[in-house]
């Protein structure tokens, strides 16, 4: 059952969201592992594309946020505001199942801090009142890494709130004619219907969590934490709660293949996107050099660490 | 193209053996030194091939700096129709295999690079490289790329020391710079107010600001002109100021980027200060420093090889008939040991054991083995105790190289020294035992990827190879020239190689004295002695061409009862030119006119015959002679002849030599130009040595009723060859009373000595004669081709009126004994047949033989078309066989225990060469699996279905999981 769900969910992406299959399962694990996603590519690749597709695929309540350098905490989280002689609290955007981060660089350190601590503690204090987020709740944060004037990059240290950074990447030629061919087909022609609820998520959630994980899987994952933390060619190795998150990931992954027990084949094929962002590599390069790179670390040290068999 | 140790050293080996071979004339050495060279030019042209058609294609990222390392990303594609083998993709110490690529398909490897300059910089070293598939050659094919460094970055929060003019130069940090606090300090008044630290001033109470690292300008100038520290300052500033915001032109002495802002505009800057003064140029980023290599693969495999290859030649040693093969025996016992030893390397002896030993063999070898045992002996056991040595001690890959070496001189032994059958069976397990081992070599040499067992990936590729060589071999075989050389390099030449001990006898099979048992180890040789041309003289024709002839060489009477010599100087008197003439020290000078010596008791034009001698050379004087000679060609000034009729130059033949005879049909001797012959026969031919009474017994009763002596003749020759048989390699050394009683077997001397000495017995005079029995007639030469193998020993017998006859005891169908039965008589046709195509086509093929050929081979063009569709079928029937060999190859899997399914599917495989990396997870190696063997796809897939299931889903298989993982596994087998 799960595994139908699941696959609605993919194929109803899919439908707008052309080729990039490996892309949309990542989103679809992020989404049932509890995590954030950052989608970090140049202009055009269908970032938001993606984020809006998955968000109107879950019949929940979906916001979007543009950043701009103007954008105030108060923008996102909501304020209080005197009516009728009382505060009456004004919910912000964030206030949503599912948010999407436009451009989440684009905004200032403080409008930054504010979202990433929701994305944490999944509550918000305003105003000395703490009030919880929306279950599920889930950040799709969408940034453009080549161009960084008048841009505040996320600091190496806050990515680690993201459960994934995913990198899109050109479609391959005969997907990208079927773009030019379909172009009609645009999200208002209602194409992207909502096939799951906020309780289908849920129960996907919950049962992600029961993915099996054997010992060998788990001494898989620690193997890998160390050999990010002693490589010599990172500043910054895998936190422990970078591995949490290569373990969650990997459990979401299996139960996206229908599977109730995780392999040594989930951490691998997650590990890109959950370790990449997470290290910091010892490097002068900057922009999608710099993940390139530390993807390609990531990448070789999946072939280097010994797996279980 | 270049030419590696190991193929230096194959060209040694392949010069030494074709020198071997044509000083030798031993055709098994031409035949090897066929292989040896078809292996080079099969090498050299396959492993040009093997390269020839790749094309790569470098991925390097996207910024480089000076002083930083970056990765790269080499792919090569095979666009080729052939897969290529062993090919290594490096720069200087960094290097991935790969094993076999596919065509059409591609493989990758990264590297790592730190560009040493700023600017254009070229990547040294970076090639394909490949041994393939001997390992003699090595192909590379350099890859070229070149890419800009852009200058090494500073840690910069300020200009520096830069030149820069800050225009529009409002002191206003923009937010972004808003990290980058430098810290607090009073408020000025001239303070912005947006720059207040409210949140301090509050609770400090007075006000304060935030102070920013750098007050960048919103439009800054760079200029640079030039100096490698200037440049990188320039470009940590640019950077700098980029990130903070600020718009950027960077002057240059030739150019200006103009203004701008952003990472693209950055990009900008870099290159072109990248690029500035030497950037400009070229540079080359050199290679990391390449460890030695190494060459030899150490690895389990190689050592296995080593092992085999050492029994095969240990076993082609033991076909060579003059080691004794105790010694070989001796070396049984060290395989096994050496094996076990492979096991426990601690309890081997340590290096420094091995030394007295081996000074010991050395001294053994140089000192006393080499007069004590001839040369081949003592290098024989010499190459013995080496591979011993290598074999129990520890194998590392200079140890493999020696162990080769060893193996190849020892096999090379076995093809001088043997003529033997077996000898194609141990060339072609030789061929591939040693390809093998050569194409193992060329993996890399890691000591943790266990690649034993199985057939390897390019065990299809060795059976190629050799299907190439083999073709081009014996070609090379049939035009390689053939020298045949008379000098006295040659005799000694010979001497190693045909035989022990130089001795004067042995070295063409021809002696002056004859031992009993001493033929037995000629006819085994297979040097050629010499060639004689007949022709008939036109107006007496016989029509003999072709039949067997005695070549008469050296006659003995002197017999001791082991051995035949003859006496020093027997005088007597002859007539020549109706001259009485003496002799001198028993020689009779014989005259010498218009270049021809004519010899005495008969007319020159009596002559049926002239017979042309082309002798080896060898150490003997004697003048071998057709029949009764009458006259000699030579330009010898003088030559003599002896009481039994013997000729003989005043000169050994060391150098071979040509005459030519002229003879009448009869083997009287010149007998009738002696005076008072009858006392020289009393006195010379008729003494026995003491004999048991038996023996005179025996002649009596063989003679009994026979008055005449032709009778007795005839007598005793018909009963000898009746009653006894002929043993080539039987006999050896023994008395004349053990053959007559006892063994009832031996070579031709027993039976010409047992003639002789019974007709003395009954009165007859007679003599030994040694010489050869010509047989082998060359009917597109027109001559006969005497080999070693052809000596003959038989007697002569006087009857008066007849002078000499010719008394050939020797059983003529000497190699069938009486007993044996039809079957077995077919069987040994059918040997012989294949040993007498062995020996002349193989081992007796000469410069004639190869002219023959090519007259053959130019009446075959018609049948080319036959020869073909052979030569198909006979590849149709390889690749037939190809599966079945691999089938048997298949091991068996050992039981680990009765639920480790996975691991006895990961043993099945590894014994395939299949090998999971240690980083693999078991859906990875299945795909590896299936790309490289798509028909186990499926059962291993299934297999690691199985496995997922049972390891990390922890559900135990059902009793029909069991039974279809039985059946996966039976598929493997």
């Amino acid at each position: 059952v799960a595994e139908n769900k699941i696959e609605r969910l993919i194929s109803n992406i899919g439908r707008v969201f052309f080729g990039k299959s490996d892309a949309v399962r990542l989103t679809v694990v992020a989404l049932i592992a509890r995590g954030h996603l950052l989608i970090e590519d140049v202009p055009g690749v269908g970032k938001t594309l993606l984020g809006i597709a998955l968000a109107r695929s879950i019949e929940a309540s979906f916001k979007r946020i543009q950043f701009t350098n103007d954008l105030l905490p108060s923008d996102i989280l909501g304020l209080s505001i005197l009516k009728n002689g009382g505060f009456d609290f004004r919910a912000g955007p964030i206030f949503s199942n599912v948010v999407l981060a436009d451009e989440i660089n684009r905004t200032t350190p403080k409008t930054q801090s504010a979202l990433l601590e929701a994305m944490n503690d999944l509550h918000v204090s305003i105003e000395g009142e703490t009030r919880p987020l929306p279950d599920p709740f889930l950040v799709i944060a969408t940034q453009n890494p080549v161009e960084y004037h008048g841009t505040f990059p996320l600091p190496e240290a806050q990515l680690d709130r993201f459960l994934m950074r995913l990198q899109i990447g050109y479609p391959a030629a005969e997907d990208e004619k079927r773009i030019l061919r379909e172009k009609e087909l645009a999200l208002e022609a209602g194409a992207v219907h909502p096939v799951l609820t906020v309780s289908d998520v849920k129960e996907l959630q919950r049962r992600a969590e029961q993915v099996r994980v054997e010992e060998p899987v788990m001494d898989y994952v620690v193997r890998l934490a160390n050999a990010t933390r002693s490589s010599d060619r990172l500043k910054l190795g895998l936190s422990p709660r970078g591995a949490l998150s290569l373990c969650r990931a990997a459990q979401a992954y299996a139960l996206t293949l229908g599977r109730d027990f995780c392999e040594p084949d989930d951490v691998k094929r997650v590990a890109v996107p959950v370790v990449a962002h997470r290290v910091v590599v010892d490097s002068n390069a900057y922009g999608v050099a710099r993940v390139r790179e530390a993807e390609a670390l990531v990448e070789d040290l999946v072939r280097t660490v010994p797996s279980p068999v | 193209l270049r030419l590696t140790r190991l193929g230096f050293y194959f060209f040694g080996a392949s010069a030494l053996t074709f020198f071997a071979a044509s000083g030798s004339g031993n055709n098994l050495l031409y035949l090897l030194s066929g292989i040896l060279l078809a292996s080079i030019l099969v090498s050299a042209a396959w492993g040009r091939l093997n390269v020839a058609r790749l094309s790569a294609e470098i991925t390097l990222p996207d910024q480089v700096f000076e002083g930083q390392a970056f990765r790269f990303r080499l792919s090569i594609r095979n666009a080729a129709r052939l897969s290529s083998w062993q090919l290594r993709l490096k720069r200087g110490g960094e290097a991935a295999f790969v094993d076999r690529l596919r065509p059409g398909k591609p493989a990758t490897a990264w590297f790592i690079a730190t560009p040493s300059f700023r600017g254009r910089n070229r990547l040294e070293g970076l090639k394909v490289e490949s041994s393939f598939p001997l390992g003699l050659f090595r192909h590379s094919v350099a890859i070229k790329a070149a890419f800009v460094a852009w200058p090494a970055l500073r840690d910069r929060r300020d200009l520096g020391a830069v030149e820069a003019s800050v225009e529009g130069g409002v002191a206003l940090p923009r937010k972004g710079v808003g990290d980058e606090l430098f810290g607090v300090r009073e408020y000025h008044e001239t303070d912005d107010l947006r720059q207040v630290n409210w949140k301090l001033t509050a609770k400090t109470g007075r006000p304060l600001v935030n102070e920013y690292a750098q007050r960048a300008g919103q439009r800054v100038t760079l200029r640079v002109t030039g100096g490698e520290e200037a440049i990188r300052e320039a470009a940590s500033a640019a950077r700098f100021l980029i990130d903070s915001g600020a718009e950027v032109n960077l002057v240059t002495p030739d150019s200006s980027t103009g203004w701008g802002r952003g990472m693209l505009h950055l990009e900008r800057i870099f290159t072109v200060l990248a690029l500035l003064g030497e950037g400009a140029e070229p540079r080359d980023t050199p290679a990391p420093p390449a460890a030695r290599d190494r060459g030899w693969a150490a690895t389990p495999r190689t050592i296995e090889l080593f092992y085999a290859t050492s029994a095969l030649v240990c076993f082609g040693l033991s076909q060579i008939d003059e080691l004794p093969t105790k010694i070989i025996l001796l070396l049984i016992p060290v395989f096994p040991l050496g094996w076990y030893l492979e096991r426990r390397p601690e309890r081997r002896l340590p290096d420094i054991a091995w030394t007295p030993a081996s000074t010991a063999m050395l001294v053994y070898g140089a000192g006393i083995g080499w007069r004590k045992f001839g040369v081949t002996n003592s290098t024989t056991h010499l190459l013995i105790y080496i591979l011993a040595h290598r074999l129990l001690s520890r194998k590392g890959p200079r140890e493999l190289a020696q162990g080769f070496a060893v193996c190849f001189l020892g096999f090379f032994l076995v093809t001088g020294l043997t003529v033997s059958l077996w000898y194609p069976v141990c060339l072609a397990a030789f061929l591939a035992l040693a390809g093998s081992w050569l194409m193992a070599s060329g993996e890399p040499p890691e000591p943790g990827a266990p690649r034993m067992g199985g057939l390897p990936a390019w065990a299809g590729a060795l059976a190629a190879l050799i299907a190439l060589v083999l073709p081009l071999a014996a070609g090379a075989f049939a035009v390689l020239p053939r020298f045949e050389t008379r000098a006295i390099g040659g005799a000694l030449g010979v001497a190693a190689l045909d035989h022990l001990h130089l001795d004067g006898g042995s070295i063409m099979g021809f002696s002056e004295g004859v031992s009993l048992g001493f033929y037995g180890e000629l006819k085994k040789g297979s040097a050629r002695a010499m060639r004689l041309r007949v022709q008939e003289l036109a107006d007496k024709p016989l029509e003999r061409a072709g039949q067997p002839r005695y070549v008469r060489g050296a006659a003995l009477e002197l017999f001791d009862g082991t051995r035949w010599s003859k006496a020093s100087s027997r005088a007597f008197r002859f007539i020549q030119g109706g001259r009485t003439r003496r002799t001198e020290n028993g020689r009779a000078w014989v005259p010498k006119s218009k270049g021809r010596f004519s010899f005495p008791g008969g007319d020159p034009s009596d002559a049926t015959e002239r017979a042309e001698f082309t002798l080896y050379p060898m150490p003997s004087r004697v003048a071998f002679v057709l029949d009764e000679p009458r006259t000699l060609e030579t330009p010898e000034e003088s030559m003599y002849f002896d009481a039994n009729d013997t000729v003989y130059f005043v000169t050994p033949s060391f150098e071979g030599r040509r005459y030519a005879t002229r003879s009448a049909h009869g083997n009287a001797g010149f007998s009738r130009a002696y005076l008072r012959y009858d006392q020289l026969v009393r006195s010379a031919f008729l003494s026995v040595p003491l004999m048991p009474p038996r023996v005179i017994q025996l002649a009596d009763a063989i003679t009994r009723g026979k008055l005449r002596p032709i009778d007795k003749t005839r007598a005793v020759e018909t009963y000898l060859r009746s009653h006894y048989d002929y043993s080539l390699f039987g006999g050896g050394p023994g008395t004349l009373d053990k053959f007559l009683f006892e063994t009832k077997e031996g070579n031709c001397e027993y039976f010409a000595t047992a003639a002789a000495i019974l007709l003395r017995h009954v009165g007859v005079p007679t003599r030994i004669v040694t010489g050869f029995l010509a047989a082998d007639y060359n009917e597109y030469g027109k001559f006969y081709d005497i080999r070693q193998s052809d000596a003959h020993a038989w007697a002569e017998a006087y009857i008066e009126g007849r002078g000499w006859v010719i008394v050939d005891a020797t059983p003529s169908s000497s190699l069938f004994p009486a007993s044996f039965s039809s079957f077995g008589r077919r069987l040994d046709r059918l040997v012989d047949e294949l040993r007498m195509r062995w020996y002349r086509d193989i081992v007796g093929f000469d410069s004639f033989g190869q002219r023959e050929a090519f007259h053959q081979l130019a009446e075959a063009m018609g049948a080319i078309g036959t020869a073909a569709m052979a030569m198909l079928g006979g590849a149709a029937l390889l690749a037939a066989a190809m599966p079945l060999a691999r089938r048997l190859r298949l091991p068996r899997a050992r039981i680990v225990s009765s639920g480790d399914f996975y691991r006895r599917m990961l043993l099945a495989l590894e014994r395939q060469g299949l090998v999971r990396l240690e980083w693999q997870t078991g859906r990875e190696f299945a795909q590896a699996v299936a790309a490289a063997k798509p028909e186990w796809a499926l059962p291993v897939e299934k297999l690691t279905e199985h496995h997922y299931l049972a390891d990390y889903a922890a559900q135990e298989p059902t009793e029909d999981d069991r039974r279809e993982i039985r059946a996966l596994l039976e598929r493997l087998r």
